[in-house]
């Protein structure tokens, strides 16, 4: 039970449920899952180029030959990858900081892979570079240190739109969102 | 409003996720000094709630609780200074100094206002230093450990004129070299300090090492990340 606590969301109640159905109703399941989570563990690791989460050495976009080679999408995390892919056009490659920029919380650019990065860049294939950080403090931090890396090596970089999400009402935004989506207004 | 609660205007210094729907935040306010808080963020519905603990805004909270960690009952913005890139980690430079060197549930309304001021000045302008030297010089008076620049610590007498002088960041200023730990500073800049005012360039760089010095002497060893980051910075550029 304790173990199963580890995971996100998941109270002293709701393991002991979870612990009580595998072993009662589920033990094939459980078997399954053991063995699923062992192998994962063991055969997953980081992608060489882009360091998200692969069994590959290099992981299936960054082996894709159809894609856009110019272009290259920077992102905290590998869950927004996967937010990218599926709900936008986008063909480049990408590159997982997993992470941010912290100074407070002591992460710094040696902790993002950033020197990876600069090799990266450094091969001369990319021609733009996507900074899809998050709209934090932390992540416009991050956007802004790669985007002077790419500044060093001449390259184009730009920086996903802030605005008023679908279905928001004026009303209720906060007051940093409504100032940017006015200044960066679009023609209509 | 329940009984026992306290409200006070403050920024959030700094913010760390805790358990999957909370964070804890340290915040700096007005009246109570710097507070560690517990708030519940919801990620999913709209994300208002994580938009209003980002630092650099000007939010009136209502907390309650006993012991160090409190527990935040609710938090409205009232004002926010809109940084941009380079400002904001100017602004965590700020911040950092303010989490390391200030104690908890001190009030220290002179900081506050000055912190007030200098990210209203890293919104409004588009040079950061002199703003930055000015809070560090408030921050120094404020917590008790403001330059004297009238003694020469050598002799214990008044600081005699001259073209430049020898600052220790333990000892202070002296005519004399003491020794190991001073460097040489040009009169013009202990008179730029002595009259506040940061905005010269010319001795922009021997002001900026007083100050930086003397700063590092009370973080007693411990590094400064963001000072790193504007280092690992300059270093890109060059």
């Amino acid at each position: 039970m304790d173990a199963l606590r580890c995971l996100p969301g998941v109270g002293p109640k709701t393991a002991q449920r979870m612990a009580f159905h595998l072993l009662e109703r589920e033990r094939d399941s459980a078997n399954v899952l053991a063995d699923t989570l062992k192998t994962a563990l063991e055969k997953i690791g980081r992608c060489e180029r882009c360091r998200t989460f692969t069994e590959h050495d290099v992981c299936d976009i960054c082996s894709s030959k159809s894609r856009d080679l110019k272009q290259l999408c920077i992102v905290e995390n590998p869950a927004d990858v996967l937010a990218i892919e599926q709900s936008t056009s986008y063909r480049g490659y990408y590159f997982v900081l997993m992470g941010r920029l912290s100074p407070l919380d002591g992460i710094g650019p040696e902790d993002l892979g950033l020197d990876k990065l600069g090799n990266r860049l450094d091969e001369n294939e990319i021609k733009e570079i996507i900074l899809a950080t998050n709209l934090t403090v932390e992540g416009e931090v991050t956007a802004h240190y790669i985007s002077e890396m790419a500044g060093a090596r001449n390259i184009k970089t730009s920086r996903i739109a802030q605005g008023v999400p679908v279905g928001g009402e004026l009303e209720y935004i906060d007051s940093y969102t409504l100032s940017h989506a006015f200044e960066s207004r679009t023609n209509y | 409003m329940t009984q026992g609660a306290q409200q006070s205007n403050g920024f959030v210094l700094h913010s760390r996720r805790f358990r999957e729907n909370s964070r804890i935040l340290e915040v700096f306010t007005e009246t109570a000094g710097r507070i560690a808080v517990v708030a519940r963020v919801s990620r999913r519905k709209g994300g208002s709630s994580a938009s209003v603990y980002q630092p650099f805004r000007k939010l009136s909270v209502h907390w309650r609780g006993r012991g160090e960690l409190q527990n935040i009952l609710s938090a409205e913005e009232l004002e926010h200074f809109p940084l941009s890139s380079h400002a904001s980690l100017c602004g965590l430079y700020c911040n950092e100094l303010l989490l390391y060197l200030t104690s908890k549930f001190i009030p220290m309304p002179s900081i506050y206002s000055s912190y007030q001021e200098t990210l209203k000045s890293l919104a409004e302008e588009n040079i950061f230093e002199p703003a930055l030297r000015r809070f560090e010089f408030v921050l120094l008076e404020e917590l008790g450990f403001g330059l004297d620049l009238e003694t020469d610590h050598l002799t214990g007498q008044l600081l005699v004129d001259a073209e430049q002088y020898y600052y220790h960041p333990a000892m202070g200023l002296s005519s004399k070299n003491p020794g190991q730990g001073s460097f040489i500073v040009p009169a013009e800049a202990i008179d730029a300090i002595r009259k506040q005012d940061f905005s010269r360039q010319s001795n922009a760089k021997a002001v900026k090492l007083i100050l930086a010095s003397t700063i590092d002497r009370l973080l007693d060893g411990r590094p400064l990340k963001s000072r790193q980051l504007f280092r690992d910075m300059v270093k890109i550029n060059t």
